[in-house]
């Protein structure tokens, strides 16, 4: 089967190198890191979400980036372990113990997961690399819908005594916990109806078959420029900076943050973050530390936040660590209440 | 196959019923469909074993000259697949294609070492070199430095 | 018909030089990728991503959709030869089409299989460029309560259609939903039936289990059997491929109906894979040969195909104009639209007129092309079964096990694939029904979600399946189709004017 195959194999492959050439001309010469520690072998990016959606696509933009500019000698080669809302990625990094070469992807979920569900790995299997990017989070309605601000909105929700239907992405993840988030600040309750992906959320909104959802810029943009979705408050201390105008002379910098309308929590945001697994040296995750901040400085991807209007957020060791066990030990509590909390063991 | 299906259906049901296995306000619980498929797995299994107790044993499952035939495959097979993650997937690889080849179609030398070396070869090119889907990698390939 | 001029600057766009030779190679990688288990479409598209950076977004689509068509092909390739399903859509061709190859029908049997897909693909397509404007607005009509009426209608047609014993199909279809749950809950976000495993996480890919029952379980099935496979001797060559387009008439009735399965099952979120079980089930039934289907009858191989070309090219506008990934290959797509600087939702019609109609008329160019490629590699694939099977075989087991390691680089579903293809053996030995087993690890999980999600939304009200015009029809049709056998036996004789609104 194979050797009938090659024919084919073969003139692909030549054609796919000529293009990689071609775009490799313009390509800068290797730069030199100077550094004590190198990859030694291909590096495998491990995505803890499946192809498409944004934690895929942050790792590979991370990918071309680094191949485009020729910072690491050996091969990169990305793989989806998205199983498990993405724990497979992480319990595989516990298993990668102690080697370098293994770069996992993931968002706060890291943290997360092992608090609402039983997982084969702990937080202290990874060691965290850095924080790229944070995605917003923006309180979404459909068109037809009566209320025009994020206050109405939860007025009406009041009114409609749980019935009200928010849609979200998964369950007990992030839509799910700002959902929860929402409830406490505003003491309304809501019908939380999970479904797959963000996209999927997005497309039941626009039908009206559900009253509101939490999604991301990105996932929701295409339904807003159609009109048939509108945002009414951004969960953010401050507003989205885009000035492009989306709709009907609407844009990112016009929808208010929480506190203006009204509404809480104040800040509510997703960080993208890489990990390595534990074991590690400080010279191995320094050197790729130092690898990102050369990523973030980029045009592509600063190009690819402002695509998908995330914000930058940059943080790295100690500061990071910091602010991971805070937000676990803030979550912890808050899944306590809601009966959440899964014991590990 | 019966019994082990109505084994399966149980072991099904006892594995729904860590979760809400009842019918909410809000619809049915995480448990509630795979404890009634659990069940009703049982039940039908059960039931079509009975058929066949009553219908008489209908003579034996196989020869046991066919036994040996698809063991003499699944046997090497098994292990290959047992081999592939402790090892990678290049030297059971090698080793079992020459088994098969060699010993149980009994080609002769050169067309069962051709089988053999030419496969993984083959199976690097296209996958690893050309469509970057990295195979198992075991001890050899380390030791060689090409991981 | 305001879509005619759109189209004509369509075909302006997709048949310069440039994007047919891209064509070519897309669907060339295409039948590579799909004729290997384990790696698809998917593959496929992640590995061209790169290359479409330096291309404009039109050219970039119509790459990667020539690969997925020749992704679909190849996939049929090995269902038929090897009865290893490359693409999960092509399982439903492995009923009749291995069948046929072992009669020594390999050549009819391909042939059939891509004019079918050809024929599918075309109507498909013709169909798109009719309806594109309203695709978006009728898509977005669908809520959880449609989705699960959509399954059902699948689940029905295909099992109410069956005509095995129907203890051992009821013990395979419950397999098959059991193995569905596994994994996470996405409504409660739980763990099921992991019993701590962490290897069990992650549930059981689909693909793993196809590659075991099917590819495993045959050679073991073959071994089995022995001395009479001592390789199926095919002689092709191209005047067979003509014979069978000369026999193609034959079928219109099948044709006709799987394609309109087929684009039913795309528009909605039923998708290629549903559809072709679907389609295999109905012509079951209603097929004058039914008594052959499943020993190599032509129509149980033009049926599915059909369907799943007619539903994969019209799963794509949806997927566009909503930007839902209806599946895996989909969502590397739709990954690679937003890094290309397009954002897929409504008004990409309206935005990009020259992406979307270059597209649409790239699928009939590309088709074409697909089907003229394919066809002449049949004789190439026919002739592997000249092979003695004690060298194929460890071949295709190499193959197989290698295809599960790919699916998610893991030594467990290496292990789980031999289990399922023991599984897929003793079930073939003692006559149980594979497929249900099958179409119910497909749709099972799905279902179950959509009927939850239902609940949920309707505060437990089960009259939501009811609750509007376009919902109560799917739910009652399924329902009449599952209880088809008693009922056509009751009326026997009306069967004719009910087969029309079967259709």
């Amino acid at each position: 089967m194979t050797r009938a195959a090659s024919p084919c194999a073969l003139s692909a492959f030549a054609a796919s190198r000529r293009a990689l050439l071609l775009g490799g001309g313009a390509l800068l010469a290797r730069p030199a890191l100077a550094q004590a520690w190198q990859p030694q072998r291909p590096v495998e990016f491990v995505v803890a979400a499946a192809p498409g959606g944004g934690t895929d696509q942050f790792a590979r933009i991370v990918q071309s980036i680094i191949q485009k500019l020729n910072l690491v000698r050996t091969p990169v080669i990305v793989t989806n372990k998205g199983g498990g809302a993405g724990t497979e990625a992480f319990v595989y990094g516990r298993g990668a113990a102690g080697d370098p070469h293994k770069v996992v992807f993931g968002t706060n979920n890291v943290w997360l997961m092992p608090l609402v569900t039983r997982v084969g790995y702990g937080l202290s299997d990874l060691r965290p690399v850095a924080s790229m990017a944070a995605d917003e989070f923006i309180l979404w309605t459909h068109a037809e819908a009566a209320f025009r601000t994020a206050r109405d909105l939860i007025e009406a929700a009041r009114e409609r005594n749980g019935a009200f239907r928010m849609g979200g992405s998964q369950a007990r993840d992030t839509d799910h916990i700002l959902t929860k988030q929402i409830e406490r600040a505003t003491g309304v309750t809501f019908t939380y109806v999970p479904f797959r992906s963000g996209g999927e959320v997005a497309v039941q909104l626009a039908g009206a078959h559900v009253d509101a959802n939490t999604n991301n810029p990105a996932e929701n943009v295409g339904q807003w420029r159609a009109g048939r979705v509108r945002p009414l408050c951004v969960f953010s201390r401050e507003r989205l900076s885009l000035t492009e105008k989306v709709h009907d002379g609407v844009g990112w910098s016009d929808i208010p943050t929480a506190a203006e309308a009204g509404i809480g929590p104040e800040e509510f945001r997703m960080p993208r973050t890489v990990w390595l697994p534990a074991r590690t040296t400080d010279a191995q995750a320094t050197f790729w530390t130092q690898l990102l901040a050369r990523v973030r400085e980029t045009a592509e991807w600063k190009a690819w936040l402002e695509g998908g209007s995330q914000s930058d957020l940059w943080q790295t060791g100690t500061e990071l660590a910091e602010f991971i066990r805070q937000d676990e030990a803030t979550n912890r509590d808050h899944f306590r209440e809601y009966g959440w909390l899964v014991e590990q063991g | 196959m019966a019994l082990a299906a109505a084994g399966f259906g149980g072991l099904v049901a006892a594995g729904a019923l860590r979760h809400d296995v009842g019918w909410g306000t809000t619809g049915p619980g995480a448990g509630y469909f795979p404890l009634r498929i659990g069940m009703l797995l049982v039940a039908v299994a059960l039931l079509l074993a009975l058929r066949q107790l009553s219908a008489g044993a209908a003579g034996r499952f196989a020869e046991p000259g066919v036994l040996y035939r698809v063991g003499s495959m699944l046997l090497p097979t098994a292990l290959f697949g047992a081999a592939i993650a402790p090892l990678g997937a290049y030297v059971p690889m090698v080793i079992y294609l020459l088994w098969m080849a060699r010993g149980q179609a009994r080609a002769s030398w050169p067309v069962a070492l051709l089988m053999a070396f030419g496969t993984p070869a083959a199976f690097f090119l296209l996958f690893e070199a050309w469509l970057t889907v990295p195979l198992a990698k075991g001890p050899l390939e380390e030791a060689l430095g090409i991981y | 018909m305001e879509g005619l001029p759109a189209l004509l600057h369509g075909f302006e766009v997709a048949l310069t030089a440039y994007h047919v030779g891209l064509m070519v190679v897309g669907v060339l990688i295409g039948i590579l990728v799909g004729v290997l288990p384990g790696l698809g479409a998917p593959n496929g598209v992640a590995l061209l991503m790169p290359l479409t950076f330096f291309m404009p977004p039109v050219s970039a689509i119509i790459l990667l959709s020539s690969m997925y068509w020749g992704a679909l092909l190849g996939g049929s390739t090995t269902s038929i030869l090897f009865n290893i399903p490359g693409e999960p859509s092509s399982v439903a061709t492995t009923f009749d089409g291995h069948p046929m190859a072992r009669q020594g029908r390999a050549a009819e049997a391909l042939s059939l299989a891509f004019l079918s897909s050809g024929f599918g693909a075309l109507v498909g397509v013709v169909t798109i460029t009719m309806v594109a404007d309203d695709i978006a607005t009728f898509a977005l009509r669908f809520s959880p309560a449609e989705y699960f009426a959509v399954y059902l209608l699948a689940f029905c047609a295909f099992i109410g259609m069956g005509g095995t014993d129907a203890l051992k199909t009821a013990v395979s279809l419950l397999i098959g939903l059991s193995l569905a749950t596994i994994g996470m809950d996405t409504v409660s976000g739980e763990m099921r039936l992991t019993f701590g495993q962490d290897e069990l996480v992650r549930g059981i890919s689909f693909l793993v289990a196809v590659i075991g029952l099917f590819g495993i379980g045959e050679l073991l099935a073959t071994a089995d059997e022995t001395e009479k496979v001592e390789g199926i001797t095919a002689r092709v060559r191209l005047a067979a491929v003509l014979a069978t387009l000369a026999q193609m008439p034959r079928y219109t009735v099948a044709l006709v109906r799987s394609a309109a399965i087929g684009i039913w099952m795309g528009l909605t979120p039923g998708g290629p894979t549903a559809a072709s079980f679907m389609s295999y089930g109905v012509a079951r039934r209603f097929s004058r040969n039914a008594g052959n289907f499943g020993r190599g009858e032509p129509e149980g191989v033009v049926s599915p195909e059909t369907s799943d070309h007619a539903a994969g090219v019209s799963a794509l506008l949806p997927m566009l104009a909503l930007g839902v990934p209806g599946s895996a290959t989909a969502a590397v797509m739709l990954g690679g639209l937003m890094i290309w600087g397009l954002q897929p939702g409504p008004t990409l019609f309206q935005d990009r007129p020259d992406f979307v109609w270059g597209l649409i008329a790239s699928m009939y160019v590309a088709n074409l092309v697909a089907v003229v490629l394919v066809l002449s590699t049949v004789p190439i694939f026919a002739s592997v079964m000249r092979v003695p099977f004690g060298l194929l075989a460890p071949l295709i087991m190499t193959i197989c096990l290698t295809g599960a390691w790919m699916v998610s680089n893991n030594g467990f579903d290496v292990l789980l694939a031999i289990g399922f293809g023991v599984l897929g053996y003793l079930m073939k030995k003692l006559d149980y029904p594979i497929a249900p087993l099958v179409l119910a690890m497909v749709l099972g999980d799905k279902a179950e979600d959509a009927f939850r999600q239902s609940m949920l939304m309707s505060q437990g009200d089960l009259l939501v399946f009811w609750s509007n015009p376009l919902v109560g029809t799917i739910t009652t049709v399924a329902l009449l189709l599952l209880a088809w056998p008693p009922l056509s036996r009751m009326l026997r004789g009306g069967a004719p004017a009910v087969r029309r609104t079967a259709q």
